[in-house]
């Protein structure tokens, strides 16, 4: 009886050590791609955040505002704004670049025209 | 008596071989479902932003184009020796209709391919030496195709 007992509880044992193993492993995996997805999820969000800032500091350029105040509008955030503006004739171009300390998400050249 | 007999059983069936693989099967089935489920999500969003992204950047590309156009338009109207705008105007591909200068409305078009879908679409008037934007939008290449390769029946009894 004892014996019977005991290899039964042997038989547990190393299905348990069996199970615990197999579910760390798997667990491994999935902390694996859900820290992937993060880091994904995060750079999804700072590229359509980048967009929403460089459209709208394109648009208030073409509506006339300066350049001075276009890189106040966005100074404090996750994304670093960088503004270069340059005259070419009549035209005014600014180029914007939404980057941080990883990647450079956009870049876009926003133009209007300057009354001569 | 009674309850040491009721203890063992109650400690048989915790320890009955195949529970514990059970629960792990569950739980990583679970695990593994959710974990890849959330990663396709995320890798859709991206590369729905990354679409957006480009998209964005072909736009303002396109954008400054128009813009570069529209100077060289200002200075076409500005040069008075230039007496056919219509003609001048072509060359510099932009689209004229109306008539002189001196006594009519000039309108003119020009369009700029922002990519394979699209383009932008600029329109302008010129009355009383003034020059007006009157449209500048964006207009999806794509158009409705009809189905119509099977004929329409009619009522008609079919041939047996």
């Amino acid at each position: 009886m004892s014996i019977k007992r005991r290899s039964r509880n042997g038989a547990f044992l190393i299905e348990l050590l069996t199970a615990i193993a197999i579910f760390a492993v798997c667990a491994a995996a999935c902390v694996r791609v859900i820290g992937i997805a993060a880091s994904e999820m995060k750079y999804a969000e700072r590229l359509s955040d980048a967009q929403l800032k460089t459209a709208d500091i394109a648009e208030c350029y073409k509506s006339g505002e300066s350049i001075s105040e276009l890189s106040q509008r966005y100074a404090d955030g996750d994304i670093r704004i960088q503004l270069s503006e340059r005259t070419s004739g009549n035209i005014q171009y600014l180029d914007i670049t939404a980057s941080d300390d990883e990647n450079t998400y956009i870049t876009i050249t926003s133009a209007r025209r300057v009354a001569s | 008596m009674k309850n040491s007999a009721r203890s063992e059983n109650s400690r048989k069936s915790l320890n009955s071989i195949g529970l514990s693989s059970l629960l792990v099967i569950f739980v990583v089935l679970a695990s593994v479902t959710l974990s890849v489920m959330c990663l396709i999500t995320v890798r859709q969003d991206l590369d729905r932003a990354k679409k957006l992204a480009v998209t964005h950047e072909e736009y303002y590309s396109a954008d400054t184009k128009a813009t570069e156009k529209l100077d060289s338009l200002y200075l076409l109207l500005a040069n008075d020796s230039v007496t056919d705008i219509s003609a001048a105007a072509r060359e510099l591909g932009i689209e004229v209709t109306g008539g002189n200068r001196e006594n009519r409305v000039l309108t003119f078009s020009w369009s700029e391919t922002v990519n394979s879908g699209s383009r932008l679409v600029c329109k302008a008037e010129y009355e009383n030496e003034n020059l007006v934007i009157t449209s500048w939008k964006i207009i999806s290449n794509n158009y409705y195709e009809e189905e119509n390769s099977l004929p329409v029946w009619n009522g008609e009894s079919l041939p047996v």
